[in-house]
């Protein structure tokens, strides 16, 4: 059969464009074929072919065993194929490895320097660690090879040696520091670049050779070396001070006076990183060699290739830390780059800038980004451009943008990869953000850019997609360092803005209306990315909704049926932003109850009836459990507004509607409904505020909060039916309104009491002290003994409950009673009322959890951030989030060198070392002797075939006293000396010789399979002597 | 040290590819072709510094502890083919594409006009000019002319027992064989020579 060559191959997969597939596998089946094949020819062409296929990624790892065959091969044409194939196939656990130590071991010993290189380069990428510990001394040896072509390869491969078996670093390094003095300077580079590598691992071992390095330093002429010697004194001056002196003078000469880029580039490089300029800050010469360093980079940055402006950028960067202000006066050139075509660059500046932005150039720098992002999406967000084309931020620099814009499309744009638009947007907000606001100059103009950053959101990442994150799980992602979502990151900055900067909420609060009011827009259901600002906008619409511009409206695309598409998270904070404006639209009443109200009103409820019904079956836990529970307020209230006829001030609830004005709504929704959501202003408050909060030593989470809850639960709803019917208790329609009593108790019972409260007192300012009446009022509702049962009992079951305790104080509600819990009877409450503390108040609550603020209408001091009321700790949302950036949860370093072993490696040896190391060698030279005397055993069985059973143990054999004297001899002979043992060798091998058992001599590795195991072991002794030997 | 050295077309057809450390099959391909579509997207003004793709992005725990993670990748786009460099933090980026540099001109050197077909059905040959620069992840020639001579000189090596072999097993070795190939470049579908115009390189 015609075999293919290489060059066939590759015709034949260029003549088989299209079905590759079907080609490439017959060729592997040829391949294997072949491979087995007896014509060394043969085979080692198909071994070519498969490294050729291998690039592909067609693994060849099962043909270890032929590769090795190819590696043995007598000529060198087929030898070099088969090193190949073998630095491209074998890993570690490849099992023929332990095969190929007698191979390499004759190789190293090859008088042909190019197979000496071929077994030296081979070794370089194969090599485990018993071939280290095997081959260590020929490597040795070929340190001092009289050609300095493989002088410097087998200094090189050490390193690689090292790797795999450390203690060869101890006996090797002598001689290794020997080849820094060679004469050949490619060795004496390769020595440097393997100590360097070293150095890294543990650089005290090689501070000794500061001396010679140094003198190295100053003489090559050489970059490469010049290079990595810098490298190495950035590894060692952090271990020797002293040295930082000596090293200036010839690296700033370097520096004066090279043309090498590399080498210049290095040398700053190696300044800053290796410390010396962290060392040298404040001196005189210090300032001179950074200002040098300054003055050289800011030539790379103006020169114009861009590597150079790239790794100048990166130069820069690290200098930040120590020379800040000569950096910052490279402001100008460094903002340049960041309008760099090239967006690595870009990025690179921009990583500079953020550290650099003041309340001047902060406007500027954004502008410059935001024109950037716009030209990378400029297709797309045409709807919104109207819109903001009235605003602050083209104004700022409206005109500079304009012609930006012109000439925008005109140029061939690149599709900007999202990574960089996400990295972009983050820089921004971080810029903007840092340090709570404080070089902002302008937050109406902030405002705008967040809305304009929104629709430039690179498409949705998957990994952080429609999971809900509340505060906990935030907090947690947080620590491991999960990426948010950038939408979402934009969203908090609002937030935040909406939250801190009081003077601006309204701003906020409408341009939240806008994203809300154009989400469908904006944020098609397939890709789009900037989805997740909505969480925020739509909880700031929400809870700003006295500022919106048009609540109706925004009300509308509230409940518009797509939004039930949202992620979980964003609908669930619609569904909380529903009441909210609802409430607001509704609790006004001042507007007369005319049957246009009331059918206005009863349409909207019933909208939000349905649009909750729909998600009420929602299959996210939590959008169902919130669109649950109201979904039965307002049917509540659909009913109050169905019952409450217009232009009537009858009320059925109340029968002391005197005080109640004519056309009045039904209380529901003026006071029952915006009583869950008056609470106290929030404050920002810093993240791990909640830590901060004391556990109260009484806590005692272990106990069960009530035994008897049970009958808790319904002797309060008896209760409560108590109160409120007894109030009402002529009113007409009981029987419906215990219906939806019982359900949503929690909620009803304050809207009851609301309603109780409002009908004793309408106006809302006299809230002093006739509460208080009112409260010792419901008392009098009830039967005095059962009164004072109820007092008694309850007092006694929670005199030491804490939570009951914290729920009065915490459910922060808008009881209007700023008097708090000492006038407000707790005993009167019904303990299921920490539910409604719970719902209710969470927000609010963790709102005002860092520092109990003791009154409802507080300012927030400080307007521009200084409203964190957490004093220490400020730690903006925001800014906070930023520091997560570019860390990737997954992604497994796969290039990764093992370099473990050397870590911390001392080249002293310390004693017990040596000592376990003499234990170990005399363990494995026991061990050879053993299976030697083994060997010598079954050969003199085979001869004397009568004298032994052929199936034999260690333990027979020790019964034999001629066999055991043997062996102690043996052993004896071996730490005499390798002399002895070099003799006894041979003597075997002559006696398994003349069984004819094959050439010893040759030692090919390549013996059938039964034998494989003993004959590798003796051929490895073999070896060893003759090694001695030569 | 040097992670890997790879060769690839404008298609992200693997030309060269040499991993200093052992890593597996597919995930050499999943890399190559990870660092194809990074590097496919630049515009030829970009910097020759490519951000890690996705496989080699640290992860948090590993950046604190490892400093052998490669940090670098560089590259350089001739003609139609993609040389690209993966490197940790010891080796100088400026360096390094040097280095590619020498390497294409080595090869060119050695293919005299060298394409990509040349390097196609000389893929040996590719390697061992590589393996003559770089060793088991460390550089161990920079210069021109020493490379080239000690490739050539082991050709030479191969010549000599070679009257007694068939010309099949040698031809895709040595260099001198490149005839075939050549008339390939001319029949070939016009491929662009790495033309040594392509080499006036500013220097650094």
């Amino acid at each position: 059969m015609f075999e293919k060559s290489l060059y066939d191959l590759i015709r034949g997969l260029r003549a088989h464009k299209g079905n590759e597939k079907a080609y490439i596998s017959q060729s592997l089946q040829e391949c294997r074929n072949e491979a087995r094949s007896n014509d060394m020819d043969i085979k080692c062409a198909a071994i070519l072919k498969l490294i050729y296929l291998e690039m592909f990624g067609h693994s060849m790892a099962w043909a270890s065993f032929h590769v090795l065959e190819v590696m043995s091969s007598q000529k060198f044409v087929q030898k070099r194929v088969g090193y190949l194939a073998a630095v491209q196939s074998f890993r570690l656990d490849t099992d023929v490895l332990m095969l190929a130590t007698n191979l390499l071991k004759k190789d190293l010993s090859s008088p042909n320097q190019f197979e000496l290189s071929l077994a030296i380069n081979g070794l370089s990428h194969i090599v485990s660690p018993s071939l280290a510990r095997d081959l260590t001394p020929d490597l040795i040896a070929k340190m001092n090879h009289s050609n300095p072509y493989i002088r410097k390869k087998a200094v090189l491969v050490m390193y690689k040696i090292f790797l795999q078996f450390p203690e060869a670093l101890r006996t090797s390094f002598p001689r290794l520091r020997e080849r820094l003095e060679d004469n050949d300077e490619t060795v004496v580079s390769a020595t440097v670049n393997v100590i360097c590598e070293l150095s890294r691992k543990n650089p005290k071992n090689y501070l000794p050779l500061a001396p010679q390095l140094f003198n190295l330093l100053t003489k090559s002429t050489n970059n490469w070396m010049t290079i990595k010697i810098i490298k190495l004194f950035s590894s060692l001056t952090p271990l020797e001070p002293r040295l930082v002196k000596k090293l200036v003078p010839p690296i700033s000469n370097i520096i004066k006076t090279t043309t090498a880029m590399s080498l210049l580039y290095e040398c700053i490089n190696g300044l800053i990183s290796g410390g010396l300029l962290t060392h040298l800050a404040g001196t005189s010469d210090g300032e001179d060699l950074a200002l040098l360093c300054v003055g050289k980079l800011r030539g790379f940055l103006v020169e114009g290739d861009s590597n150079l402006k790239y790794v100048a950028l990166l130069a820069l960067t690290k200098m930040t830390k120590t020379h800040g202000y000569l950096v910052a006066a490279e402001k100008d050139v460094i903002l340049k780059c960041i309008d760099d075509e090239d967006v690595s660059i870009g990025l690179r500046a921009l990583e500079l800038v953020v550290g650099m932005v003041d309340v001047e150039i902060l406007q500027p720098v954004v502008g410059k980004l935001l024109r950037r992002l716009r030209s990378i999406s400029s297709d797309n967000d045409i709807s919104g451009e109207v819109e903001y084309d009235n605003n602050e931020v083209d104004e700022e620099d409206g005109e500079v943008e304009l012609v930006k814009r012109e000439t925008g499309p005109a140029k061939p744009t690149v599709s900007l990869p999202d990574d960089y638009k996400d990295g972009v947007i983050r820089r921004i907000l971080e810029m903007c953000s840092k340090d709570t606001y404080a070089n902002m100059p302008d937050f109406e103009w902030y405002i705008d850019v967040l809305v304009q950053l929104v629709r430039y959101c690179p498409g949705e990442t998957k990994s952080s997609g429609g999971q809900s994150l509340d505060d906990e799980d935030f907090e947690e992602a947080y620590m491991a360092g999960g990426k948010v979502d950038v939408g979402e990151e934009i969203g908090r900055e609002l937030r935040n803005v909406a939250v801190r900067v009081k003077t601006v909420r309204r701003q906020a609060t409408e341009a939240a209306e806008l994203l809300v009011g154009r989400s469908s827009t904006m944020f098609p259901v397939s890709g789009g990315g900037g989805k997740r600002a909505l969480l925020a906008a739509a909880w700031i619409v929400g809870e700003y909704a006295e500022h919106l511009r048009n609540p109706n409206e925004t009300i509308d695309s509230l409940l518009q049926s797509s939004n039930a598409s949202l992620p979980a998270d964003v609908v669930t904070t619609y569904v909380q932003a529903i009441p909210k404006v609802y409430s607001y639209l509704t609790s006004n009443d001042s507007i007369a109850w005319t049957p246009e109200r009331k059918t206005t009103v009863s349409f909207l409820t019933n909208r939000v009836v349905e649009f909750l019904e729909t998600l009420s079956s929602s299959p996210h836990l939590e959008v169902q459990e919130r669109a649950v529970g109201f979904l039965e307020i307002f049917r509540l209230a659909k009913e109050a507004i169905a019952e409450q006829p217009a232009n009537t001030n009858r009320i059925p609830d109340e029968e002391d509607g005197a005080m109640q004005e004519e056309y009045d709504p039904p209380l529901i929704l003026t006071q029952a409904i915006p009583s869950l959501f008056h609470g106290f202003e929030l404050n920002p408050v810093a993240p791990r505020a909640q830590r901060k909060v004391p556990v109260p030593d009484t806590l005692d989470l272990e106990t069960p909060i009530n035994p008897r809850l049970a009958f808790l639960l319904s002797s309060a709803d008896y209760d409560a039916g108590v109160g409120d019917f007894d109030s009402t208790a002529a009113a007409a329609d009981e029987e419906f309104e215990k219906f939806y009593y019982q359900k949503p108790v929690v909620v009803v019972e304050t809207a009851a009491q609301r309603i109780d409260r409002a009908a004793s007192n309408v106006s809302s300012g006299d809230k002093h002290g006739v509460t208080g009446s009112y409260q010792s009022g419901e008392d009098t509702y009830l039967d005095p003994d059962i009164v004072a049962r109820r007092k008694a009992e309850r007092r006694e079951r929670n005199k030491d409950d804490p939570f009951y305790i914290g729920s009065t104080g915490a459910s922060g509600r808008t009881t209007p009673n700023p008097l708090g819990g000492e006038h407000f009877d707790i005993d009167s409450i019904p303990i299921m009322k920490l539910d409604l503390g719970d719902g209710i108040g969470s927000e609010k609550g963790e709102g005002n959890v860092g520092t109990p603020v003791p009154r409802v209408k507080v300012e927030i001091a400080g307007d521009e951030g200084d409203g964190v009321d957490d004093g220490e700790d400020i730690e903006p949302v925001g800014v906070g989030s930023m520091r997560i950036k570019g860390k990737k949860g997954k992604g497994k370093n796969i290039l990764n060198v093992d370099s473990s072993n050397l870590v911390g490696f001392s080249l002293e040896e310390p004693a017990e070392d040596l000592l376990a190391q003499e234990e170990d060698v005399a363990k494995a030279k026991k061990e050879v002797e053993r299976l030697r005397g083994e060997i010598a055993r079954a050969a003199e069985r085979v001869r004397v075939p009568t004298v032994q059973p052929i199936v034999e143990a260690p333990p027979q054999a020790q019964a034999q006293p001629t066999e055991v004297a043997k062996k102690k001899k043996k052993k004896k002979a071996v730490e005499e000396g390798d002399d002895g043992e070099k003799k006894k060798v041979k003597k075997k091998k002559k006696k398994e010789g003349e069984q004819g058992t094959g050439d010893q001599a040759e030692s090919i590795p390549v013996v059938k399979k039964k034998k494989k195991k003993r004959r590798s072991s003796t051929a490895e002794a073999g070896g060893d002597a003759g090694e001695d030997a030569g | 040290m040097i992670n890997a050295v790879l060769v690839f077309n404008n298609t992200g057809q693997p030309r060269l590819t040499k991993f200093y450390s052992q890593i597996d099959v597919n995930l050499q391909q999943r890399l190559i072709s990870e660092i194809f579509t990074l590097v496919a997207n630049r515009p030829a003004s970009a910097c020759n510094f490519l951000p890690l793709p996705p496989l080699l992005q640290k992860t948090s725990s590993e950046a604190l502890s490892d400093t052998d993670q490669p940090t670098r990748i560089i590259y350089r786009h001739y003609a139609t083919l993609y040389f690209i460099i993966i490197a940790d933090d010891l080796e100088s980026e400026l360096g390094l594409l040097d280095l590619i540099q020498v390497f294409v001109e080595c090869l060119d050197r050695i293919f005299e006009n060298v394409c990509e077909l040349d390097l196609i059905f000389n893929f040996e040959t590719l390697h061992q000019v590589l393996a003559e620069m770089i060793q088991g992840g460390g550089v161990v020639e920079v210069d021109r002319a020493t490379i080239v001579e000690s490739v050539r000189k082991a050709a030479k090596v191969t010549k000599r027992p070679q009257a007694s072999l068939p010309d099949s097993a040698t031809r895709s070795a040595s260099p001198s064989g490149r005839s075939t190939p050549t008339h390939m470049a001319h029949r070939g579908s016009g491929v662009t020579g790495i033309g040594s115009n392509d080499f006036v390189w500013s220097g650094r």
